[in-house]
């Protein structure tokens, strides 16, 4: 599965500042088809921010952005249509609560590529049994626990068909026996091949599931290296001190 | 008590309801429509709507603390001095009741789209949808369940509030009990009768607004 080197996403010379608060000060980070890049590091190190720069939820103050090769930043990209390729997964699900789990799942494709329901609603049904949620596809997403949330939230993600996602601590919110259901399913979705970015403190999770591991810190890449690497001999301080804190 | 003493005049009372919805329903069609047009200059960033924004903060400002029976007398006697013409109860009635509602319901708009989390507008343009798409189809539904309720609040009190319109001897529900009382030297029974149809009128709306709010509370 691990062919040539394409490159997915690009991150050039990175700054963001929120008015006088600088939080990425010149990240560059690649990402390449079927890797799995886990970005750790502590609270407020601008992890969320990095990952939200990429498909445009934040704006970057500076540096540059390549999907694909297309520069997100420039002027006469398409943002909607590059971020259709992109799917996202949020710490606190954004299910959306007017909506249905199908309505959920088939609301953006029937919105943005026009396809029939029939088709959006046979693939809904085929992703919720992957996530092993079929039987939920008409509740609302108030009778569903934290855990099915998320799990609908990831096949909602799905829907769209994305090249790449990305998920933000996609089981923070969650009360700890609910974790394991969620994190199989991203398990699985790597496994597959598919191209992620997870933001995480689940280091047993990102041990074992990333091939790459991004440790940032006060909005500066520390360390930017294989994952066995990265836990048996990390090289900065910083990341020393961080893994004996949380391993 | 004699009650049987108004009775002659329940045509006139009639006339009164009808005044009373008249003016609450004409208020009320200005207010929405006004407040949510201030309500979304309010809410927007754009750069128009960014220099309109203190005005329509100001414009909340004054109609939450000037009692609308100076605001009535303003209008309504003042104004044409100013103006060189002058201007109908009507015009002068519906333009300070709409104003006001206008500058309550802005507020309860804007509070309303503000109520929905920003990470709902965000996880459907992370979808790639547009934005304005993701207003119309996740926040604005959401954003009514609030919203609905407050603006039944405010039509309550509207058509309470319309009872001031009676100084400049329009001859809605109040003003007729007025009436009345100078022709039967009677106080009592049709100031009563008077606070039952208003009493009625806003049961009726509380009744519809409760069916209304059930509706949208299939959601949650
Ligand atoms: N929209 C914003 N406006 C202002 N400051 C912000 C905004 N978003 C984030 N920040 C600030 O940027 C810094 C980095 O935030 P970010 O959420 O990227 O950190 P993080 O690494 O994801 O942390 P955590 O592990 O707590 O989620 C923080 O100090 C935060 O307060
Ligand atoms: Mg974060």
């Amino acid at each position: 599965m691990k062919g040539a080197c394409v490159k997915v996403i690009e991150i050039k010379e990175l700054y963001k500042n929120f008015g006088k608060l600088e939080v990425l000060k010149g990240v560059s980070l690649t990402i390449e088809k079927h890797d799995a890049v886990a970005i750790i590091g502590p609270s407020g190190g601008g992890k969320s921010t990095l990952l939200r720069c990429i498909n445009m939820l934040e704006v970057p103050s500076s540096g540059k952005v390549l999907v694909d090769g297309v520069d997100m930043t420039a002027k006469d990209t398409n943002i909607m249509r590059m971020r259709q390729k992109c799917g996202m997964v949020f710490q606190d699900f954004n299910l959306f609560p007017n909506m249905t789990v199908r309505g959920n799942l088939i609301y953006a494709p029937m919105k943005t590529k026009n396809e029939s329901m029939n088709s959006c609603v046979d693939r809904a049904k085929e992703l919720l049994d992957k996530v092993g949620l079929l039987s939920k596809l008409d509740e609302y997403p108030r009778k569903l626990s934290g855990g099915q949330k998320q799990r609908v939230a990831i096949a909602r993600a799905l829907m769209m068909e994305p090249e790449y996602m990305l998920f933000d601590e996609p089981t923070s919110a969650l009360d700890p026996e609910m974790i394991k259901e969620v994190l199989n399913v991203i398990r699985d979705l790597a496994k597959s091949g598919m191209t992620m970015a997870i933001v995480t403190h689940e280091m047993n999770f990102c041990r074992d599931v990333s091939n790459k591991v991004c440790f940032l810190d006060h909005g500066v890449i520390m360390e930017n290296s294989a994952t066995g690497e990265f836990y048996s001999n990390p090289k900065t301080d910083r990341a020393k001190e961080f893994l004996s804190k949380v391993m | 008590m004699k009650f049987a003493k108004i009775l002659p005049y329940m045509g006139m009372f009639q006339n009164g309801v009808i005044m009373t919805l008249k003016y609450t329903a004409l208020s009320l069609v200005l207010g929405i429509i006004l407040g949510l047009l201030i309500g979304i200059v309010k809410l927007s960033d754009g750069k128009v709507c960014k220099i309109f924004k203190p005005v329509t903060y100001a414009f909340t400002a004054i109609f939450r603390g000037v009692p609308l029976m100076v605001m009535l007398y303003l209008v309504f006697y003042a104004t044409p001095q100013v103006l060189g013409f002058p201007l109908s109860a009507l015009g002068a009635g519906v333009a300070v009741f709409g104003l006001n509602t206008a500058a309550m319901t802005s507020e309860v708009f804007r509070a309303g789209i503000v109520s929905v989390p920003r990470g709902q507008t965000e996880a459907a343009i992370a979808l790639g949808v547009q934005k304005r798409q993701a207003m119309m189809d996740i926040v604005i539904p959401q954003a009514l369940k609030s919203i609905l309720p407050a603006i039944v609040n405010e039509s309550i009190s509207l058509l309470k509030t319309t009872s001031l319109i009676s100084v400049l001897g329009v001859a809605d529900i109040m003003r007729t009990s007025n009436l009345v009382l100078a022709q039967t030297y009677t106080a009592f029974e049709p100031f009563i009768f008077a606070a039952v149809i208003y009493f009625i009128l806003v049961y009726i709306l509380t009744f519809f607004a409760n069916m209304l709010e059930r509706g949208l509370r299939k959601g949650d």
